[in-house]
């Protein structure tokens, strides 16, 4: 009894060890990510090439959120914002690697009209106060489209497509990106009916990354870094329904 | 205090008022019938009229914003009877606050209901007081600090109310955007000062709320004190 119950114990002590030193072979990275680019970084990411050697986890949320979350000490290593104001903000509180700023993505808006003759006088955009998106939108109405139509806000730019995709806003501006998404999942011809807004209508819609001064894990944070921003991904980001962001080209 | 602020207490307060007269007006005859029903669908009824306490607000949220829909029959029925849709509108999110928030108006009914059933009840049917005359006669008057609370419940309740309202609201200032979306998007828009005064103005109101509800709660103890002690 006493030989089963060592053997028994010598076996847990093997798989306990063989467990901590698998754990610590692999390195942990933690990355905030704004909600509307979530989708594509896990898909992206699950791509790279260091995917056997970082284990990543993705914490979704507003970029506002996450950033009250980062000045408050959350333990996050890279913050993927939807915008370039909370990555400057943590530069001036000194939160960040130096020069560890960069921009990954550029917003394009589209303005989407499912049903044509559409009676339904309400128009969904991002709220301008926090978005981006929002933002561009509301400049964009503004100075050329200057609708008479309510507006409804919609707390990110995902949820700006939920209220027309859902009918319940008849028209509304929102992400290419997320046109392009559903699409991809559903082809609904419904998905195509949209005008990409020109770029040179709004304020750039730029979203930017950074590296966190808590971080314990600088290398492979640089690795992502490095590796969202080579020139075969920013085409893939492209693909996805964004402007690649080009310092050479 | 900015002004949308105040728009934005304003509309949360009415919204609450009016949902939990509401939820008391559709609760009292329910959980009457609920407390004399003893047949087997009992516990499924129990269980709907639980449910909303355990589902997130984003679940309802997400499928009230899909039924309101002009596409949907609620959606189209409702557009059809007022000239408005639902989304986005003071009435939509009255009618998901209804939902929201109607266990914590039933659930105090229900236990009101049960223990006066046992003693009063029986002693008015055996003086032979007919069942309208029971209910309004004898309940209501013995109930009113049940309603009381369960009305300071729903209220305290649907001044928090926060998922629900991001999901169909759509933010608009003095039709959907209640006091928790107005110092979420202080938040967002990192505007910290407002959101402070904001919510000490908010905890004030849900503290003196609370108070309330428990001072009327004592009483309504009390009472049951009373009632065991014969």
């Amino acid at each position: 009894m006493s030989m089963l119950y060592n053997r028994v114990s010598y076996y847990f002590w093997f798989v306990l060890l063989l467990t901590i030193s698998s754990v610590s072979a692999k390195e942990n990275l933690h990355i905030a990510v704004a909600s509307n680019f979530k989708a594509p970084l896990e898909q992206l990411l699950s791509e790279a090439p260091f995917v056997d050697d970082i284990e990543i986890t993705l914490s979704a949320g507003a970029s506002g959120v996450l950033y009250s979350q980062i000045i408050h000490g959350a333990p996050f290593d890279m913050f993927f914002s939807a915008d370039a104001k909370r990555p400057a903000l943590l530069k001036q509180k000194e939160l960040i690697i130096k020069g560890s700023i960069h921009t990954y993505a550029t917003g394009v808006l589209a303005f989407w009209q499912p049903e044509l003759d559409s009676k339904n006088n309400y128009i969904a955009i991002a709220n301008p106060r926090s978005s981006p998106y929002g933002e561009a939108a509301k400049y964009y109405n503004e100075h050329t489209l200057k609708t008479d139509l309510s507006f409804v806000l919609a707390h990110n730019i995902t949820q700006a497509f939920q209220f027309v995709d859902s009918a319940n806003a008849g028209q509304g501006i929102v992400a290419l990106a997320s046109l392009k998404a559903a699409y991809q999942q559903q082809a609904d011809a419904k998905y195509l009916a949209y005008k990409v807004i020109p770029a040179d209508q709004h304020p750039a819609i730029t979203q930017q990354v950074v590296v966190l001064k808590s971080t314990n894990n600088l290398a492979s944070a640089n690795k992502v870094l490095s590796y969202i921003l080579s020139p075969s991904v920013q085409s893939e980001i492209a693909e996805l329904g964004y402007l690649k962001v080009c310092s050479q080209c | 205090m900015l002004e949308t602020d105040f728009t934005a207490l304003l509309l949360t307060v009415k919204l609450a008022i009016i949902t939990s007269v509401l939820l008391v007006i559709i609760c009292f005859p329910i959980a009457w019938l609920l407390a004399n029903y003893k047949g087997r669908f009992k516990p499924y009824f129990e269980a709907i009229i639980a449910l909303p306490l355990v589902l997130p607000p984003t679940l309802l949220g997400f499928y009230l914003l899909v039924a309101f829909s002009p596409n949907t029959l609620l959606g189209e029925v409702w557009h059809n009877l007022t000239g408005h849709q639902l989304a986005f509108s003071f009435s939509g999110i009255i009618l998901g606050s209804l939902i929201y928030s109607l266990p914590f108006v039933m659930q105090p009914l229900l236990v009101g209901f049960n223990q006066v059933n046992s003693q009063y009840n029986n002693a008015a049917i055996a003086l032979g007081f007919s069942t309208s005359k029971r209910f309004f006669f004898l309940l209501i008057p013995l109930l009113k600090s049940t309603i009381l609370s369960a009305f300071s419940l729903g209220f305290a309740h649907t001044l928090g109310e926060f998922g629900l309202v991001l999901m169909i609201g759509g933010n608009i200032p003095g039709e959907t955007q209640v006091v928790s979306i107005a110092l979420y998007d202080h938040v967002e828009a990192l505007n910290y000062q407002a959101a402070h005064e904001l919510s000490l103005i908010l905890f004030a109101i849900s503290f003196i709320c609370l108070v309330l509800l428990f001072k009327f709660n004592r009483s309504n103890l009390g009472f049951r004190g009373k009632n065991a002690s014969n």
